[in-house]
């Protein structure tokens, strides 16, 4: 059974996926021009997750230590094994989840605090599907 | 897949690892194999001789630390993709490995497996000691004129030492032993060992290694069954009928003694698996002239690539490349080699035994004249007594006799007519001590042929030597007669064979007569002296040495009637051997060295006729005589071909996995596009360097050719 991706990095995610990488070797000749290649495989597909958390509470500190807990949470799956996951509707598989990355605003703001009392951090989560 | 050399952009070759579990001790089998998907193949080192080949496994998913499935013992083989076998072994080594690393890197945890092939096995668990041989009750009738051998039966001799033509005689038993199954049915036959006799015949190379790999000497037969190591790929060969002289393999395991009878030949030995099925293949080293494999051209000659270098027109260069991929040439991605004479050898000296000849010879009294003084006392009463007649005596020291010439006498002197020497030295010629006349020289007794050089020059000198036995053989013990001692008492006309304690001397060519009383050494009717001053006295051999004395008689002038003869041999100062010149040799230097062959080549004679005539001459034993100078040099001439060139070692990396192309064994020839040529010699004979092992390394899809030695190996 997949694990939903909003179970794990909220509901304001948007889910996308690249085709996957080709991984070759090259091999050159002393003195001559021409290469051969060997084709190793493929880095599986790369699974990119954009969300936002929001920690709140009566003041900056409250909300911005609510956001950083959520944000441990869905660090947690870094050490996670390769899992499937499933986001509107469809599968990805065995997926392991390589870093994730906190955005920062053009202030260089990782933590904003908004007009409503929230905090709010931008993430990109990295993974692959290893198959 | 299958024209995949033939891309630029080629597919990874991925390895598939099996494995068979084991079960109890010693360990068995299960029927199939299972897969074990997550191994990863890290390399195979394929090997030649009894270094057994070696494959590397590992578990990315598994940390150092966690228990496998595998076990000890369990059985493993490695397949490419397309189901051919490359390598087959047991797990005999489990690596465990990490790094926390550093700031620059380096973490890394690993958990493999390490494996070892069949030449690992029958190393550990085939020994090589004894003899199979056939008792009398591996007969029928034995001792009879139908005496014929129980088909199947024979006897280890775990006292007898495992030497093939021991000192160059033959030791093989004529009729083969029928090697029987487990089912009853033959498998093979097999030569064995028997009395090195007349009936014995030789044990070729060939026949030691079906000796070494019988289903009876196999002590691994039941993991790896060899049920007629004569058809082995590469034992048809006609240089494996060579007789090999003195090949002891006692206390080895089986790789190790298949090898050292291998290399005496110039040959080795390597795994393959046809059939997916392990086997033993042997070849000639170096000597690969076919390009296509096949069972009588088990190594062949390859031919790699390098592309020629950018010249001005670069696009042809390139052009070079897509072309010679196309072709499914070799491509060579790396290299470095070296030619060298260093340790050429083609100008060898070989020694074999010192000559040896048995012949008959005087020998020379070893004492001073004036140390003998018969007891002329009482009317010559006291010259002599027996040794009943000394118990009479209550201090036999007070006869001269006894006190001087007795083993027992209170101021015994050792030497006194007891000592007789052949003076090959002229340690008794000088006038003033012993004055017994000029050295012995052998060309007195031996043949022209054998003593003198081209030019008349004596091939011996003034040394001391020793008294060896008889080449003559006894026919009932089939060993030597020994040294036969003969006396006379009457200056040679007849010969006397007398019981006696003699031994021979260390330190000359000389025997010591260890007798208490010499007076009990007569001949066996007893006599008496007719002449002289002790006419009417009882001869014997000490009474004859006093008459001499007493008669004023000179031993240099041939006046003694006492003498003593001995049949022995003796070994001269020139050896067996020679020097063989270069032939076509891959060195411009005449290149030497020393091969010591003492023990295994023999010249030896003996003296049938003239003065030295050995008395066993005109008899009817045999003698072993000995002439191996035209099959020594002929080996000497094939050791010289195997090491007279130029080595090219080397190691060679192919810029793609090459499966199931190379072989131990095989050649490079030379490497196109930059017109290498790789041979190493100039001549009617062309030999090129061999490849001694071969590295496939999965993870990086190469593979790496060590080549003539393991100067370059990674894996020593």
């Amino acid at each position: 059974m997949a694990t939903s991706l909003t179970s794990v990095f909220g509901d304001e995610i948007t889910v996308y996926s690249q085709n996957r990488k080709a991984d070759r070797q090259y091999s050159g000749f002393a003195g001559a021009h021409g290469l051969t290649s060997m084709l190793l495989g493929s880095r599986g597909y790369a699974i990119i997750v954009n969300g936002i958390v929001r920690g709140t509470g009566g003041s900056y500190s409250t909300a911005r230590a609510d956001a950083a807990s959520t944000l441990a949470n869905i660090e947690a799956c870094l050490w996670a094994g390769a899992t499937d996951y499933r986001f509107q509707g469809e599968t990805f598989y065995n997926v392991v989840w390589d870093r994730i990355e906190r955005i920062p605003d053009s202030k260089g703001r990782v933590f904003r605090y908004t007009a409503g009392g929230e905090v709010v951090v931008n993430f990109v989560a990295y993974g692959r599907a290893l198959i | 897949m299958t024209d995949d050399k033939k891309k630029l952009d080629r597919a990874a070759q991925f390895l598939i690892v099996q494995i068979k579990k084991s079960t109890g001790s010693p360990p068995k089998y299960k029927a199939d194999w299972s897969q074990l998907w997550s191994a990863k193949v890290e390399r195979i080192v394929d090997n030649i001789n009894a270094t057994p080949s070696e494959a590397v496994f590992w578990f990315p998913d598994k940390r150092w630390n966690d228990q496998t499935d595998i076990a000890f013992g369990d059985m493993i083989r490695i397949l490419s993709y397309d189901g051919i076998v490359l390598f087959q072994g047991f797990v005999v080594r489990i690596s465990r490995q990490f790094s926390g690393g550093n700031e620059s890197g380096g973490k890394y945890e690993r958990n493999a497996v390490v494996c070892l092939d069949y030449r690992w096995l029958l190393a550990s668990t085939s020994p090589v000691y004894g003899q199979v041989g056939r008792s009398p009750d591996d007969y029928k009738n034995f001792g009879t004129s139908s005496q014929t051998p129980i088909e199947g039966a024979y006897t280890h001799f775990t006292g007898r030492r495992c030497i093939f033509n021991v000192n160059g005689m033959p030791n093989a038993d004529p009729t083969e032993l029928v090697v029987i199954g487990r089912d009853g049915s033959q498998l093979c036959t097999m030569p064995i060992f028997a009395n090195a006799d007349d009936n014995a015949k030789a044990f070729t190379a060939g026949d030691m290694i079906r000796y070494i790999l019988s289903p009876i000497t196999n002590w691994a037969y039941d993991y790896w069954p060899i049920n007629n190591p004569a058809k082995l790929i590469g034992l048809d060969h006609s240089d494996w009928s060579q007789v090999l002289s003195n090949v002891s393999i006692e206390g080895l395991n089986t790789a190790t003694a298949l090898q050292l009878v291998c290399k005496q030949i110039g040959w080795a030995f390597r795994i393959d698996y046809d059939n997916n099925t392990p086997a033993i293949t042997f070849f000639k080293a170096g000597s690969a002239v076919d390009t296509t494999r096949s069972r009588t051209s088990s190594t062949i000659l390859h031919t790699l690539f390098t592309p020629a270098p950018i010249d001005a027109d670069a696009v042809a260069a390139t052009k070079s490349v897509k072309a010679a991929v196309e072709a499914g040439k070799k491509m060579l991605w790396a290299a470095q080699y070296e030619q060298d004479i260093a340790n050429v050898v083609n100008n060898p000296f070989y020694m074999g035994a010192p000559f040896r000849y048995e012949f008959t010879a005087e020998l020379v009294p070893a004492w001073l004249d004036s140390e003998l003084m018969p007891d002329t006392s009482d009317n010559y009463a006291n010259l002599y007594c027996y040794e009943a007649d000394l118990k009479e005596f209550n201090d036999p020291n007070t006869l001269s006799f006894f006190k001087y010439y007795h083993t027992r006498g209170s101021q015994f002197l050792r030497s006194v007519g007891r000592i007789w020497a052949l003076n090959e030295s002229g340690r008794y010629t000088d006038e003033g001590t012993y004055d017994r006349g000029m050295p012995f020289d052998l060309a007195s007794v031996l043949p022209p042929e054998y003593v003198f050089d081209s030019s008349g020059k004596r091939l011996y000198g003034s040394f001391d030597r020793q008294l060896l036995p008889c080449l003559t053989r006894d026919k009932q013990s089939n060993s030597s007669v020994g040294i036969i001692v003969e006396f006379s008492f009457d200056a040679g006309s007849t010969w006397h064979k007398i019981p006696a304690a003699i031994v021979s001397l260390e330190d000359q060519c000389g025997i010591y007569i260890a007798e208490p009383n010499l007076a009990e050494i007569a001949p066996e009717d007893v006599t008496l002296i007719d002449t002289g001053d002790l006419a009417g006295i009882e001869l014997n051999y000490w009474t004859s040495l006093c008459g001499d004395k007493l008669a004023g008689r000179s031993f240099k002038s041939g006046e003694w009637k006492t003498r003593v003869r001995v049949t022995a041999s003796v070994q001269l100062d020139q050896r067996l051997g020679g020097q063989v010149e270069p032939l076509h040799s891959g060195s411009p230097f005449w290149q030497r060295d020393v091969w010591d062959f003492s023990g295994d080549y023999f010249y030896q004679k003996r003296i049938e006729g003239g003065a030295g005539a050995s008395i066993f001459a005109s008899g009817d034993l045999n003698a072993d005589v000995r002439d191996d100078c035209s099959t020594f040099k002929m080996y000497i001439e094939y050791l010289r071909n195997t090491l007279q060139d130029a080595s090219i070692s080397g190691q060679f990396t192919l810029e793609r996995l090459w499966l199931n192309t190379f072989r131990p064994g095989d050649c490079i020839g030379k490497i196109e596009g930059r017109d290498c040529v790789l041979k190493t010699q100039n001549g009617v004979q062309t030999l090129y360097p061999e490849i001694v092992q071969i590295i496939y390394l999965p993870q990086h899809q190469k593979v790496k050719l060590i080549t003539r030695d393991l100067r370059f190996s990674e894996m020593r």
